[in-house]
């Protein structure tokens, strides 16, 4: 049950999971924008270059990215769907009523396909090579220039880190509560739908008040400990941008001015 | 020599709560002590170490740590001074691994990261966890994360500890590995433990025993004193050490051992030599 949720890290020591994860989120964001930007197929030889190398420079199997893939092939095919058969051409390969295949289509919706399996191979990376904790630690560090708003970056930093270490605590509890309901007749996997939502009813009640009791037993270790606010505050864990960073930053710009040039070629 | 604790006339009750939690306690400790504070669930001594470190305000009553008033402006150099142990290895655990746990204090007291670093490896050592420096809290057993947490508590370099029942949730091998922490540290010298218990054994170790119920101090002395008392301590909801049962077993099977309350090994060698003098 522990591995369910953020058990997509895949424990390694490569050159990509060495990377600095505030590198890795920036230019996950920046790959997405990229795509956008793409209209012709060399474009997508190019990303889809760049999505090959980071995989195997990253040391995981293929297949653990095909599982990140599967919760959303159905989300792909419906939209790569209505590309193919609503997009009106002057090709028309084939019509039916108001259905029909255009060779347009055809060519959006094997980019739309195209968009879908690059965006989702680079998050499925980011995850598999980062742990929760780096990547809080990055996104600390990225939302920081909001201080200069009042927001509460350092408080907010702490919340995700404390509520990333008890994840697992929650889902023993969890496991705890639904085996001690089983123990009294309660059937969480047969019935209607109705049925099987009544009976999380019982659980979620005791998994709230189970949290709330950790809740105040881990303010009051806290204050005792010294907390008060961000205000003050020294760290422990800091990132360090490596001369690698450097380098991978440098190449990607590169690469993507390299595809923005020869997209306004064309 | 000033007292690192002293607390007079402290009265506290709960809201909703009609009794007092309690009731006019006052007491004083002695640096370098490792003082036990025993009673039965609900006697007002978790109240007490609560109020320590000012995570209670007693209602009357004062509490002087190493000779200062404990008032809203002293409390967090107070808490500085006072580490506590709490009862739940789990809900005590802030950080995301081990080491991350044992800087969160001086994190918050702002202490520099290059003091911190050899910090958090010297308390690491000192609990024996260097190992497990980078572990995530899930993968540590009950005794193992109360090691963390002394850690954590030794990192700030404070004058007291309180272990706020550190060992009842433990399995016994968890709970032997933190009492021997304790014997250790208590060699030191440089820590006065207060250690707040139903388990007599643990009481057993302490230089000094308080018993407390019903949120009043009802005696107080050495070990040997108050497990003298066997039948008090039922009255008060508590059991008899071990070796003290078994010296008033073989007492009415009419073996002449010692009148008075011997720990386990004073009770071995006054079993043998017993024996040897006949």
């Amino acid at each position: 049950m522990n591995k369910l949720i953020f058990g997509r890290y895949y424990p390694g020591n490569s050159f990509v999971h060495r990377l600095d994860p505030r590198l890795k989120l920036i230019l996950n964001i920046l790959f997405i924008v990229l795509i956008f930007f793409a209209q012709h197929w060399p474009s997508y030889v190019i990303l889809g270059a760049v999505v090959v190398v980071s995989v195997w420079a990253s040391g995981i199997y293929l297949s653990f990215f095909l599982r990140g893939l599967r919760p959303m092939l159905w989300l792909i095919l419906f939209t790569v769907g209505l590309q193919l058969f609503f997009t009106s051409g002057q090709h028309v390969y084939w019509q039916w009523g108001w259905l029909s295949l255009s060779r347009e289509g055809l060519i959006n919706a094997g980019y739309i396909a195209a968009r879908f399996l690059l965006i989702i191979f680079m998050s499925t990376l980011l995850t598999l090579t980062t742990q929760p904790l780096e990547i809080a630690d990055g996104l600390e560090y990225l939302i920081s220039p909001l201080r200069v708003i009042k927001f509460p970056v350092n408080e907010v930093a702490l919340m995700l880190s404390i509520a990333l270490r008890f994840v697992p605590k929650l889902m023993d509890e969890t496991t705890k509560i639904m085996n001690a309901q089983r123990a009294r007749g309660v059937d969480f996997n047969n019935g209607s739908l109705l049925k099987r939502a009544k009976a999380l009813l019982p659980l979620l009640i005791p998994l709230m008040m189970s949290s709330i009791d950790i809740a105040s037993d881990l303010t009051t270790a806290m204050i005792s400990r010294g907390y008060r606010d961000g205000e003050g505050r020294t760290r422990y864990r800091i990132l360090k941008w490596q001369m690698r960073d450097s380098w991978v930053l440098g190449a990607f710009v590169v690469i993507s001015t390299g595809m923005l040039v020869l997209e306004r070629m064309m | 020599m000033v007292p690192i604790i002293q607390v007079k006339d402290l009265t506290y009750t709960y809201q909703n709560s009609k009794v007092p939690a309690l009731q006019n306690v006052s007491l004083t400790i002695e640096p370098g002590q490792w003082i036990a504070i025993v009673g039965h669930n609900g006697s007002g001594k978790s109240t007490l170490a609560q109020m320590l470190n000012g995570l209670i305000a007693p209602q009357s009553g004062e509490v002087y740590i190493d000779g200062e008033l404990l008032t809203e402006e002293s409390v967090w150099a107070i808490r500085r001074k006072i580490g506590i142990v709490f009862q739940s290895p789990d809900n005590q655990f802030v950080g995301a691994t081990v080491a991350d746990d044992v800087a969160f204090g001086m994190e918050n007291n702002g202490v520099p990261r290059a003091e911190m670093i050899p910090r958090v490896q010297a308390a690491l050592a000192q609990v024996g966890m260097t190992a497990y420096a980078d572990h995530e809290p899930a993968r540590l057993s009950g005794g193992q994360k109360q090691r963390v947490a002394l850690a954590g508590v030794l990192a700030q370099r404070p004058q007291v500890i309180i272990l706020d029942e550190a060992t009842s949730m433990l399995d016994p091998q968890g709970r032997h590995d933190v009492v021997s922490l304790m014997t250790s540290l208590r060699k030191t010298g440089q820590f006065t433990i207060i250690s707040i218990t139903h388990d007599i054994d643990e009481a057993a170790l302490a230089d000094q025993v308080i018993l407390m119920d019903n949120g009043k101090v009802i005696t107080s002395g050495t070990p040997a004193e108050i497990f003298a008392q066997g039948e008090m301590l039922q009255q008060h909801g508590l059991t008899v050490p071990l070796s003290e049962k078994v010296r008033q077993g073989l007492l009415q099977a009419g073996v002449k051992v010692a009148d008075h309350y011997l720990d386990e090994e004073q009770l071995v060698k006054n079993l043998w030599t017993l024996h040897s003098n006949k």
